[in-house]
């Protein structure tokens, strides 16, 4: 198969970027949206040109580093896939396709497709954990969950913080992405010492970071390659607003791990 | 910070506090939309439930306006200040963007049919509120004086012009309230799956019942003033 493609270039952050069109040869149907770039890089290497940056780790759709917005649309046209586990297969023989990276403030262009989701990693520090003894593992049925809390947190837990909420949202929100780590913990027992306060220092550094308002266009759980709902944006919502004006501590805004 | 000081600057706190406005908004709403029934009961009576509201029961109407107002300008404030955050929020658009979400369009209107239901109450507030006692003649029953609202909508009403400016602004309203009433609930952390395919057809419902509501009447006005 051949393609067209149109790839965003930027130098680095500061730089203003613009499309470049590549030709992409001799693609196998078979081939991962990400192998047929790594083909495309391989010819502007041949070439002595400067190959794309784009990122990627496990390419199997679980560990969250590709980033790519496909024609538009983050991850790609799939429903529930990660760009990795997008194959050629999907695209018209010729058909051009754009590629750009995740754009929002809160997370810089570092280069071509490549964005800083730093912003992310902050906002797990200022709560997404719990604190545990370490030692050897407790009984697995030492702390009875409940079969329904389990499954919820479980599909909470499906996040793998790509970030293609924020790619998503009309607005840049990381709603979804903070509202999975949120119910996930809070749905456990384990989660709970630090519940209150988990909510609102996440919240509090996802405003910091300059993600925009949620304003329930849902286009989010459209997005997200685990099918996150939307749901727990909703179980946020009510989270924050009890622990912050009724919850049993005076939690500050600041502070986090460690 | 103090931790409810923090609660109203957060970006939950301040779209609960959208959610919970909205929500007293829609519900005046319905409110104001009975009183306007009065208007197919004739003239005495409708012009005896403006009396009623603002003189027998003023105490209690005064109050009440001030609050509306305060919601609304609460509303507004949020409104724009939040939609220009949004704004900066990406300051270097897609060039091709595309959408999954099986959500209307209309749901990305909310900043435009909010504006321009700001121009609709700035229009018609001083007319039917305060500018009626100026421009509204005078009816007399029993002795008691009183405004001729109803002349006066007919009169308004009679105009195509200003009868299709309330159908447009209902039809925007429509669509801020189809997408606003759902939106006020998931903000507030009102979400069940049990129970969500009702709260949208609620939305719906209510939007369809308030602006379908409003038009009827403003279309019967307009050929109840002609003739
Ligand atoms: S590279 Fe790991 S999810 Fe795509």
């Amino acid at each position: 198969m051949n393609f067209k493609l149109r790839l965003w270039r930027q130098k680095d952050r500061t730089s203003p970027g613009s499309f470049q069109e590549v030709e992409a040869h001799g693609i196998s149907p078979d081939m991962s949206f990400l192998e047929m770039l790594d083909e495309v890089n391989n010819d502007m290497i041949r070439a002595g040109s400067e190959p794309v940056a784009f990122e990627s780790d496990c390419r199997e759709g679980i560990c969250g580093t590709c980033s790519l917005v496909v024609e538009g649309l983050p991850h790609g046209p799939d429903k529930g896939t990660t760009v990795c586990q997008l194959f050629m297969r999907r695209f018209l023989d010729g058909q051009t396709i754009s590629v750009e990276p995740w754009r929002a403030k809160a997370f810089p262009i570092l280069k071509d497709l490549v964005a800083d989701r730093a912003a992310f990693d902050d906002i797990i520090a200022a709560g997404g954990f719990i604190s545990a003894k370490t030692g050897s593992a407790p009984d697995a049925n030492g702390l009875p969950v409940p079969k329904k809390d389990a499954d919820t947190a479980m599909d909470a837990a499906a996040c793998i913080g790509c970030g293609a909420c924020v790619a998503a949202c009309p607005n840049a929100s990381a709603m979804l992405f903070v509202a999975a780590k949120v119910s996930h913990l809070g749905h456990l027992p384990q989660g709970q010492p630090e519940r209150e306060r988990r909510v609102v220092r996440m919240v509090s550094k996802m405003d910091e970071a300059g993600f925009g308002n949620c304003s329930n266009r849902y286009e989010c759980e459209a997005a997200c390659p685990k099918e996150i709902s939307v749901e727990h944006i909703a179980r946020m919502n009510r989270d924050y607003g009890v622990s912050s004006l009724f919850g049993s501590e005076r939690v500050r805004a600041e502070g986090g791990a460690g | 910070m103090n931790p409810i000081a923090a609660y109203f600057r957060s970006s939950i706190g301040r779209k609960q506090l959208m959610g919970l406005s909205g929500i007293y908004l829609y519900i005046f709403l319905l409110i104001h939309l009975v009183g306007n029934i009065g208007l197919l009961m004739g003239p005495e009576h409708f012009n005896q439930y403006g009396y009623l509201l603002t003189h027998t029961l003023r105490e209690i109407i005064i109050p009440i306006e001030f609050s509306l107002l305060a919601a609304f300008l609460l509303h507004l404030g949020l409104g724009f200040k939040l939609a220009a955050e949004n704004r900066a929020a990406r300051p270097e658009r897609y060039a091709v963007k595309a959408s999954k979400a099986r959500s209307g369009a209309y749901r990305g209107w909310m900043m435009l049919t909010g504006s321009w239901l700001l121009l609709f109450v700035i229009v018609h507030m001083p007319h039917f509120r305060f500018g009626a006692y100026r421009v509204a003649p005078i009816a007399n029953y029993d002795g008691l004086e009183m405004n001729d609202l109803y002349a006066e909508a007919l009169r308004s009403f009679a105009n195509p012009w200003f009868t299709g400016f309330y159908l447009l602004s209902f039809a925007l309203l429509f669509t801020h309230l189809a997408h606003g009433v759902q939106s006020s609930l998931q903000s507030l952390g009102v979400n069940h799956p049990r129970y969500n395919t009702g709260f949208r057809r609620f939305s719906w419902a209510y939007a369809v019942v308030i602006c379908g509501g409003f038009a009827a009447l403003a279309v019967w006005a307009h050929f109840q003033g002609k003739i």
